[in-house]
Parts: structure tokens; sequence; C-alpha cells
């Protein structure tokens, strides 16, 4: 039992690491940008998402140090950063290959002379979209992930009955986990102050 | 009348006392942290923490790294074997101690 409740602490100690709410904010910074990419900027719509992709790693880099200077610093265990790695690899790799796959089918398999937003189903976008946050929700163990999962289906759902633009799920999942990440950001720079030393 | 059964504590005082269990256990599911990670996890005072630590320390519980990083100085603490140990040889004593209380209660 005394076991059970200290791989308990170990696991409240890691997601409390995401308490921030940096990723929250990049994850619907990145749904922002995918779903305008989508409804004003067409032609490069498909390429939109590696942007986010390109910028996840100084990003990261960047959130650890506001995170020692805020939080201060902590290292996991072995572990429990090889079980980061591992799903860390798992992420990109599925990321990626949704990726490559949504690539091709935008750009080869659709029929000539119509244009991605008509040719493809308006919730697929948003479908891949809650497949990687899915994804990041079950190897980050984040309930909120869960949340943003399921309003990613439900905007998915939404834009197909209402034949939307594929962007247009895209842009209210976004807008609704922006403003909540703003909250949790908000609400975690009041309680951790830049520090002067540690 | 007959309380239950609890055999002579053979606990580690050291670590039994409540703010040093909070620190070596919190040390314990992690590497390393610095000073300010640990006041805010545990939420306790930075005289406590020191207070503390120093006595961890000088048991050879806890080991202390002090450095600059960025021109500013920086406290990290990490749990040494003999600390490793300790706490797990409490996890084992104070189960034991539960596990007694628990069935003289059942009884």
């Amino acid at each position: 039992m005394i076991k059970d409740r200290l791989a308990e602490l170990e696991d409240e100690t890691y997601v409390a690491r995401f308490d921030d709410g940096l990723l929250d904010l990049f994850i619907g910074v990145s749904l922002l940008w995918i779903g305008s990419a989508w409804l004003w900027f067409e032609d490069l719509a498909p390429f939109a998402g590696i942007l986010p992709a390109v910028l996840a790693a100084p990003f990261s880099t960047w959130r650890g140090r506001f995170l020692r200077d805020r939080g201060g610093h902590v290292r996991f265990s072995e572990a429990r950063r090889g079980w980061e790695r591992r799903n860390l690899a798992v992420f990109l790799g599925v990321g990626v290959t949704a990726a490559v796959l949504l690539l091709v089918l935008v750009t080869v398999g659709r029929e000539p002379g119509r244009d991605a937003a008509q040719w493809l189903a308006p919730g697929v976008i948003a479908l891949v979209a809650a497949m990687l946050v899915g994804l990041l929700a079950a190897v980050s163990r984040l309930p909120r992930l869960a949340w943003y999962t399921a309003l990613l289906i439900v905007a998915a759902i939404g834009a197909a009955v209402l034949a939307t633009n594929p962007g247009v799920p895209l842009l209210v999942a976004g807008a609704v986990i922006t403003g909540w990440a703003a909250v949790l950001l908000s609400r975690y720079l009041g309680a951790h102050p830049a520090r002067v030393g540690s | 009348m007959s309380g239950p059964d609890v055999p002579a504590s053979g606990l580690d005082r050291l670590i039994h006392e409540p703010a040093r269990l909070r620190l070596v256990t919190l040390l314990y599911v992690v590497d390393e942290a610095d000073f300010a990670y640990v006041a805010d996890r545990t939420g306790m005072t930075a005289g406590n923490i020191s207070s503390h630590m120093a006595r961890l320390e000088r048991a050879g519980y806890v080991e202390v790294d002090k450095s600059f990083v960025d021109r500013r100085p920086r406290t990290v603490y990490r749990l040494s074997a003999a600390g490793r140990t300790a706490v797990e040889r409490y996890r084992r004593e104070i189960g034991a101690l539960l596990s007694e209380v628990d069935d003289a209660g059942s009884r």
C-alpha cells in the first residue's frame, strides 16, 4: 500500500509539472494556426502542421527554462525519463505518419480541379488532431488533454453536420483550449513569481 | 484491558519526523530537485527546508550541491544511496507496524 502511494506520489509530481498551461497554450495556438491556414491560406494549409512540429523542440527547451525560473528545477528518475522518451518517439512516429498520409491524400489523391478544402470531409483534420491530442493524453496522463480530445471530436462531428470548412472545428477547439491555457498560465504565474535564486 | 500488540518501534526517528518525511519521500520519487522546487511542492518555508535538509545531510541521507546557474545561486538536493536505503527500510517498518495495528484492530 505504501509502495503504491509512493508510485502515486511520483505520478502526481510528474503530472504537476504541466500545471503551467504552456503545453495547453502550444496545442491551442497550433490548432488556431492550422485552422486559420485551412480557412484563409488554403494552398499552404496541408503544410501548416510543419510549423508547430518544428517549433516543438525549441518550445520544450524554453518551457524548461521558464519552469526552472518559476517552479524550480527537478530531474525525474531514469525510469520516468526513459518512459517519456519512448512515449515521445511513439507520439512523433504516429504524428509524422498521420501528417504524411494527410499530405498525400490532399495533394495527390484529390480530384483535379477541386481545392483541398472543398474536397476534404469537413471533420477529417479535426479528427486527426483529436487522435494526436488523445495520444498525448494517454502518454502524459493529463486528464484535461482527454477533454481536449473529446472537444475536437465534437467539433469534427459539428463540422461534418454543418458542412463547414475543415479549418472551422480547429479554430473553435483551438480558441477554447487557448482560453483555458491562458487561465492556467495566469494562475501559475500568480502562484510562482520569478525567483532570484533557488 | 489490553491495547493492540504494538511492537517496540525501530523506526528511524530522523525520517519519522513529518516535515523530514515529506522531504525524503519527495526526493525518493525524483532523481534531484532544487530548493525552489522543494519549497513549491512541499509548501514548507525556506528556513524549515534549510534546517531539515541540513540534518538529513549530516546523517548522510541527502547530498547537497550548491552552484550558480546564469549567475544565480542554486541548491540542488538528491537522496544518497544511504538515504534511499533508509526510506525503503522505513517503508517496510511502518508497513509492518500498521499491519500489526490492523490485525490487532480486527481481532
